[in-house]
């Protein structure tokens, strides 16, 4: 037993680190126009170069190879330089393609896993407005939330008892919607029976808890990126001439950041070893993981912008990203409260 | 990252499960006192003759010499089958013993360690002192050395367990004119020493396992030095990180037990509109939240081993669990007695365990360390804040 990354593991995470902080500086987002996305195709491409999206995907559908564990890794990575959710859907919707590409309409499907796997294919997040009205399948109706719409092929839903590829040209009416992420565009629209270009059952491959796994450690990042920008402020910015660091208020609000990202990583990497071993209890992981991710992110991006005092209200420092990034991430893949409710329902976990 | 047993591990894990499904007593442990004490070192015999006292404890003072992964898997049985706590036995155990066997001579760990093992004695704790509670440096019990032995005069308070324990584990101040955390000396003393009075504390629980202890002129040996004169600071900070690090193990690993229960409790407890406690929104919202964050204090746990597999001594990274683990304590007590209704009020079976762990839980983010001192350990060792 070992819970900590491996060697190869943690050469993984540092490499996908070193890469997003040289290519990805997160000043670069304070840049944009409200909506614009901070991903190009160009460098979509890039990423999909380093094998991110294929990473976890079996070698025999065009993938890395490796598993869960090396994709949650990344994933948190990801999550800490606030990259956008269609990567995940890129990297979900690779796995319903290939599955796709052995039924019916092989040839296309095949066609598709390939241009998401090199990144020539751009897949937008839709996430259902109320779970009881989605019908998610082969068919696909309810209405939903789109975030990254502008320049994307498929939208990607998903939900406890499947997920979907629906061709982007096949929505029609989107209503537009100002997002709180100003990195990310969103939309709303209504299904009304639209066929799917590809579904895969969770009874075939588990996308719900996959992608609810993975949100969580994007949300992660977050909670790990607003920790250690607050703890350098707080180290550097000075009031009564001392470092406001040096003060119990906040230092404690620091701590507790701590404990919560500490909790977070533990439950990460226990959940994803469960879920990729197929535990009976590795379902439950990944609701706890989720749950406490959205509650923990958003805890320590809220505290870490009242200890960045008045900068931290401001735009001109990038705290108020991960505020809004944490809401958008919170309704992927589950909320908390859909979690906490499927946990609580479940004998007690091994 | 892997959370796999080896064959020999999980073969370790049968042998666990049958003898303590054997051995454990059927009968609950006495209140504390006199009888409570005499519980608790029959089952440590017990423990001790069926092989498995100080699990990872060396060899040749009676421990079983085996590793961090074992212990771990040893106490996942133990408290799965609901062996008995550590109760007296605590200090010894995970305290004292384990700072002897860092810190102490070969006289010493022979002298004190087997009797730990087997049963024969009960440990406590000296550190304390009505002026120096978090501050624990500014502690001013005095020990004047004089030819072979040490004069102690002065008081310790919080000693849990004193009126039952035969030694202490006992911080004084050597030399009064160093620097604060250089005069200090970690010493044993015996508790039947001459010049001691022990006077109990009622907690607000209703318990009296807590004392003030005064030293009026108390001569103890110097060879019961551990460390080194004036060597007491870091020889206790090696010990609080035991204490932080895996001391608690067991009890992280039992909390696990408390949350299901209180689930259990939440099935069949009917609130006074009629339905079940688990049928509300508000408290099943909070019995899931705790379930979650407990099942991450489990991950934490393995994580932390994990860790330490990799270093030589538990980090700081233990003051996290330990804050957690405490502070969820008394959150699921106090979502217990939310629960139990108009029962809360009753310190009997009516209401069961409940009300009784609700008033003792605040022991939890007080004892060992507050809740704050560890906030301040993890903001300045882990996070390297400023003092």
């Amino acid at each position: 037993m070992d819970l900590l990354p491996s060697q190869e593991q943690q050469q993984i995470v540092d490499a996908a680190r070193h890469f997003l902080e040289g290519e990805f500086p997160l000043a670069d987002a304070l840049q944009l126009a409200e909506g614009e996305s901070r991903i190009t195709r160009e460098h979509l491409t890039r990423i999909a170069e380093l094998g991110w999206i294929g990473i976890g995907l079996e070698e025999a559908w065009g993938g890395v190879g490796y598993g869960l564990c090396e994709e949650a890794l990344l994933f948190v990575e990801l999550g800490r330089a606030l990259l956008p959710p269609s990567i995940l859907c890129s990297v979900l919707g690779a796995r319903i393609a290939a599955a796709g590409s052995t039924r019916g309409d092989a040839a296309e499907m095949g066609r598709v896993t390939g241009t998401i796997l090199s990144g020539h294919c751009k897949i937008a997040a839709a996430v259902p407005r109320t779970s009881t009205s989605a019908s998610i399948g082969d068919v696909v109706s309810g209405e939903f939330m789109l975030y990254e719409a502008g320049d994307a092929d498929f939208a990607l839903m998903c939900n406890t008892g499947g997920a979907a590829l629906v061709s982007l040209s096949a929505l029609k009416s989107l209503t537009p919607v100002s997002c709180i992420d100003p990195t990310l565009s969103a939309a709303t629209f209504a299904a009304d029976a639209i066929e799917a270009s590809a579904f895969i059952a969770t009874a075939q491959d588990d996308l719900y808890h996959r992608g609810a796994l993975l949100c969580a450690a994007l949300l992660l990042g977050i909670a790990e990126a607003t920790l250690q920008r607050s703890v350098d402020y707080a180290k550097e910015r000075e009031q009564y001439g001392k470092p406001i660091g040096s003060f119990q208020a906040i230092k404690h609000y620091c701590a507790d950041m701590a404990i919560r990202c500490e909790s977070l990583r533990a439950m990460l990497y226990y959940a994803s070893v469960k879920l990729a071993q197929g535990d009976d209890s590795g379902r439950f992981d990944v609701h706890t993981c989720k749950a406490l991710a959205v509650n923990y992110a958003q805890l320590n991006a809220n505290t870490a912008v009242q200890i960045h005092g008045g900068m931290g209200y401001t735009q001109e420092m990038d705290i108020h990203l991960f505020v809004k990034r944490a809401q958008v991430l919170a309704g992927l893949f589950g909320g908390e409260r859909q979690h906490l409710r499927d946990l609580l329902a479940q004998p007690r976990p091994d | 990252m892997n959370l796999d047993f080896s064959p020999e591990q999980v073969e370790f894990r049968e042998r666990v499960r049958d003898w303590l499904h054997d051995n454990v007593p059927a009968e609950k442990r006495p209140p504390d006192g006199a009888e409570g004490r005499a519980f608790d070192l029959a089952w440590q015999q017990t423990l001790y003759r069926g092989g498995w006292a100080g699990i990872n404890w060396p060899k040749e003072y009676g421990g079983q010499g085996l590793d961090t992964f074992q212990q771990l898997i040893f106490l996942m049985e133990y408290s799965r089958c609901g062996a008995p706590g550590d109760h007296y036995r605590f200090n010894g155990l995970n305290l004292a013993g384990p700072t002897i066997i860092a810190c102490g001579d070969e006289a010493q760990k022979a002298t004190y360690l087997p009797p730990i093992l087997k049963g024969e004695v009960i440990w406590c704790q000296g550190f304390s002192e009505p002026g120096a509670g978090s501050d624990l440096a500014s502690l001013k019990t005095r020990a004047v050395i004089e030819g072979d032995e040490m004069i102690v005069t002065g008081s310790k308070i919080w000693t849990s367990w004193a009126r039952f324990a035969d030694w202490q584990q006992l911080l004084v101040r050597t030399d009064p004119d160093a620097p604060r955390h250089q005069g200090i000396t970690w010493v044993i003393n015996r508790m039947d020493n001459p010049g001691m009075d022990i006077r109990p504390i009622r907690d607000m629980a209703g318990g009296t396992d807590l004392h003030e202890v005064f030293y009026d002129q108390v001569r103890i040996p110097l060879q019961n030095v551990v460390g080194g004169l004036n060597n007491g600071w870091k020889v206790s900070m090696a010990q609080l990180s035991f204490e932080r690090g895996t001391a608690f193990m067991p009890s992280q690993i039992e909390t696990q037990n408390t949350i299901e229960a209180l689930i259990e409790l939440a099935k069949t407890r009917r609130l006074e509109d009629g339905r079940y406690a688990i049928e509300d929104d508000h408290i099943a919202y909070q019995l899931a939240t705790l379930r979650a964050e407990i099942r991450s204090l489990l991950a934490m746990t393995l994580l932390g081993i994990s860790r330490n597999e990799r270093l030589a001594m538990p980090g700081p990274e233990g003051s996290m669990l330990k804050l957690f683990q405490s502070e969820l304590y008394k959150r699921i007590t106090a979502l217990a007695l939310d629960i139990l209704g108009p029962d809360r009020t009753a310190l009997d079976e009516l209401a069961g365990r409940w009300p009784r762990a609700f008033l003792g839980s605040f022991a939890n983010t007080l004892g060992g360390g507050t809740s704050e001192v560890m906030r301040n350990i993890i903001g300045e060792r882990c996070l390297g804040l400023p003092r």
